[in-house]
């Protein structure tokens, strides 16, 4: 992605040593673990698709050399949250993990480390054509990923860029009721901080 | 005294129990008590003074961050709930709940069908405002807003209204679900003369 400014990148990996973490946190273990990959950066005169098909999707959208974009790739869904620090509003849109298509996109209120809503979007679908969910979250200030558990698999997104994390579900999607529960642990240095259900609705 | 101790039992298992449908009642919300989750009912034809009357059942019912469940006795059953809480399960839809339901959309994103949901149909719809405003979702599309009229949206990437009367003067006649104070009304808007407004058309009118 030449437009954005590689800062931080993990590996996607299934690690056994992830995967015994997460087995120690449920009663019931998952059977894999996937970290997906993020990059933040700024937001440069030479945009890869992705964040063109986003900037058309939200003109009001003005680009600062102060804008912000952490992009995700992850194995439901990628993303690119965009912020700009004089400017409340928070950008996501969401991909496909693929072939990134625009599937989605949102905005927020992200004002003083505080989210007006975790702003839900269920446009998206996996291959199947199984509807998937993508919402933000906030960290808490130690932690360094967010856990989301699904029945077959834990999805790590490492937190990055002081900003909402946007994380995703197939599982928790409740489409008819314009809903997603997410399973979400936040983990710092030392293990587990906190553990929740987030409950997310389309909204505004 | 034997006689005495089946009373006092009795008594006090009246007490716990009325104390718990108390509590129940208590935290039973506008939605929990009032909304269902029925079908709606497919229908070959869609005019937009149908759609106007469907949104003035909604007006005067109050304000619900990512409702779609109203009834229509004018008043707003879920007043004063915390800003942008879905959880409060108050009366009424937000902005685009309301063009949702207004609009006779269907769940599924690929379908222009025209679908009529009750009112106590407790339904939000996959669309945001922003969603809306980018014309996502076969039924719907961007439109010159110059062109505007009856039935059709102005959407930026937080709020939609859509046009109950136009005006020459600038101002639109726009009906909306606005905000927990200012409920869903019509009200005095220049949408159309806003930057951060583009115009959204509902495809598939019947006339």
């Amino acid at each position: 992605m030449d437009g954005l400014t590689a800062l931080r990148a993990s590996t996607v990996a299934a690690a056994g040593l992830l995967l015994a973490a997460g087995c120690r946190d449920h009663a019931k273990p998952t059977r894999h673990v996937f970290v997906g990959q993020v990059r933040v950066g700024v937001v440069r005169a030479v945009r890869p698709p992705p964040l063109q098909a986003c900037l058309r999707r939200f003109p009001e959208l003005h680009v600062t050399g102060r804008t912000r974009v952490v992009e995700r790739v992850g194995l439901l869904g990628a993303s690119l949250t965009i912020s700009d620090p004089g400017s409340p509003w928070l950008y996501a849109c969401d991909f496909t993990p693929r072939h990134r298509r625009l599937c989605g996109a949102s905005v927020g209120v992200w004002r003083a480390g505080r989210l007006n809503d975790p702003r839900l979007d269920i446009a998206c679908r996996d291959r199947t054509g199984h509807p998937l969910g993508a919402a933000w979250v906030v960290p808490l200030r130690r932690a360094r990923s967010i856990a989301v558990r699904e029945r077959r698999v834990t999805e790590i997104y490492p937190v990055a860029g002081r900003l909402p994390v946007r994380i995703w579900t197939r599982d928790g999607v409740r489409y008819e009721r314009s809903s997603a529960d997410f399973d979400v642990t936040q983990r710092g240095p030392g293990g587990t901080i906190a553990h929740e259900r987030l409950h997310a609705m389309v909204a505004g | 005294m034997s006689l005495l101790r089946p009373r006092v039992v009795f008594l006090v298992a009246f007490l716990v129990a009325l104390s718990l449908a108390a509590a129940k009642a208590a935290l039973a919300t506008f939605v929990s008590a009032n909304c269902n989750y029925n079908a709606p009912t497919w229908s070959p034809n869609m005019y937009r003074d149908g759609s106007v009357t469907v949104a003035l059942v909604a007006r005067y019912e109050g304000y619900h961050w990512g409702g779609g469940c109203w009834n229509d006795n004018n008043v707003d059953e879920g007043p004063n709930e915390p800003l942008q809480t879905s959880s409060t399960g108050g009366e009424g839809g937000d902005c685009s709940g309301l063009t949702f339901k207004v609009w006779r959309e269907s769940l599924n994103t690929g379908d222009g069908g025209h679908y009529q949901w009750g009112r106590l149909r407790n339904v939000h719809g996959p669309y945001t405002a922003a969603d809306f405003k980018a014309g996502a979702g076969v039924p719907n599309a961007t439109y010159p807003k110059a062109d505007a009229i009856v039935m059709d949206a102005f959407a930026s990437s937080t709020h939609i209204g859509m046009v109950y009367q136009r005006s020459t003067s600038g101002a639109d006649q726009i009906v909306e679900a606005k905000c927990e104070a200012c409920g869903t009304n019509i009200f005095t808007r220049t949408y159309r003369s806003d930057s951060s407004y583009g115009g959204v058309r509902r495809m598939g009118w019947t006339g």
